[in-house]
């Protein structure tokens, strides 16, 4: 079952429409997924302090799944393969701020993805590996250098997590990295609400 | 478990979920290893459940569902009249009490490397002859005990452990087991069917639509057998459970599925 498999309904809409509509679904689906995360003694969890050690390590198995997502994008052979797993990618990117709304609230986030969706942003070009690599930089170095309450010290070397501007930033700047592959908002919109079709379709039915 | 609402989305999911196993070096049917290198992607102790209303009820249906599916045997109009033919006589030999009829020859018309594992005339099993009588006993059976966990019905024996090394014919299923419970305020019947290997695009779907045939033509008989005043004479078809040891999907016959 994939996206080909479901019925996608797109209603007329206007971009704050739509993002807002997403991030309510986007919302639902990290929070059902959590609940089978935590069954399987899983670190990812919603409202998770990303001061502590582990929601940073939370943080890093977010992004870490970014990654793979653009990676299995950029080795897929057909168009739709590789759009499926952007908006794998993207999905994985706007879960990040349910970690902890106190660093990141959902509405800059909102408003990021609108301010994002200008036809400009648009290509429909491919990612390459060069775009791995800048996605993981943001990620890893960007964001990780503020990652500083680790599991495997006995003393964290930052008490509070301080990063939350950089980790906006670098959010926003893989959103726009993430985007470039769809022709427009529409193609984008799309492919979203079908990958959440699908996400329904696997809670459904015990994924 | 995966629960699932029809056939269709079992067999969508189910694809993709045997995709993303790992690849195992197999032989394609039967010990057969002629074509060497040849790897399969496969699952082990798979189940999932399908339920009671997600069945085609019609041979024709269920041919309609094996080509939407892009399954290799329903692929033209001769493999699927072939199909439609093989599920009609298998359903009609396997379920309905008459005497047994001699081998048909569709199976190996439909997998022509079974043709060396007849025995002389006859092969060395068939699923008619295994399961000659099935219906009744197992009816009678659940209507003296509704409650039993032994209402088993085995096709796989301990002969066929024998030839486990040959390149003959043994069954894929181990066997049917029935249970009755009460849901709500209903008696239902539910299938767990157990298959030591199954190959995905060749056989699951008729392995699954014969096995919920068996089901159907069970509570039909046991609501038959069971007279007006016994709560059995209402029983509901439950959900069909399906255990498989070895779920597989051949590499050479693969797009891409994600």
């Amino acid at each position: 079952m994939n996206i080909h498999d479901v019925k996608v309904d797109l209603p007329d809409e206007t971009l704050r429409e739509f993002w807002t509509r997403f991030m309510d679904l986007r919302k639902k689906r990290f929070y059902a997924f959590c609940e089978v995360e935590v069954h399987n003694n899983g670190l990812v969890q919603p409202n998770i302090s990303l001061s502590s050690a582990r929601g940073q390590e939370a943080f890093r198995i977010l992004a870490f799944r970014v990654i793979e997502e653009l990676a299995e994008s950029i080795q897929a052979n057909s168009v739709e393969h590789k759009l499926e797993e952007m908006a794998d990618a993207i999905n994985y990117v706007l879960s990040i701020p349910y970690l902890d709304l106190s660093i990141i609230s959902s509405t800059s986030v909102l408003e990021s993805c609108i301010f994002l969706s200008k036809p400009g942003n648009f290509l429909g070009s491919q990612l390459d590996f060069y775009d791995l690599g800048g996605v993981a930089y943001q990620l890893g170095v960007e964001t990780g250098d503020y990652l500083r309450n680790r599991a495997w010290t006995k003393n964290a070397q930052d008490l509070y997590f301080v990063g939350a501007r950089k980790l906006m930033e670098c959010l926003q700047i893989i959103l726009s990295v993430l985007f470039v592959p769809f022709v427009d908002f529409d193609q984008l919109r799309w492919y979203l609400i079908a990958k959440d079709e699908v996400l329904k379709f696997r809670i459904r039915t015990n994924y | 478990m995966r629960n699932f609402a029809d056939v269709r989305e079992a067999g969508l999911e189910i694809r993709r979920d045997l995709f993303k196993g790992p690849k195992v070096a197999s032989s394609r049917v039967q010990q057969f290893t002629e074509l060497q290198g040849l790897e399969a992607h496969e699952r082990f102790g798979y189940s999932y459940s399908i339920e009671a209303d997600g069945f085609p009820p019609s041979v024709d249906e269920v041919v309609d569902v094996g080509t939407r599916l892009a399954f290799p045997d329903y692929q033209t109009e001769a493999g699927r009249d072939r199909m439609r033919r093989w599920l009609r006589l298998e359903r009609s030999d396997r379920l309905i009490d008459k005497p047994l009829a001699g081998p048909n020859g569709l199976t190996e018309e439909l997998h022509p490397r079974l043709i060396s594992t007849v025995e002389g005339k006859w092969p060395s099993y068939r699923y008619a002859e295994r399961m000659k009588g099935a219906v009744e006993i197992l009816a009678i059976q659940l209507l003296r005990a509704p409650d039993t966990r032994r209402a088993y019905w085995p096709i796989f024996w301990q002969t066929d452990v024998y030839r486990s090394h040959a390149p003959t014919r043994v069954p894929c299923s181990l066997g049917y087991q029935f249970l009755i419970r009460k849901v709500n305020e209903d008696l239902v019947l539910y299938l767990l069917y157990y298959q030591r290997s199954a190959d995905f695009e060749h056989f699951w779907l008729s392995d699954v639509w014969l096995a919920q045939q068996f089901q159907s033509f069970l509570r039909i008989k046991i609501i038959n057998l069971a007279g007006e005043s016994s709560p059995l004479c209402s029983l509901k078809m439950g959900s069909f459970i399906h255990f498989i040891a070895s779920f597989h999907l051949f590499d050479d016959e693969l797009g891409e599925i994600y």
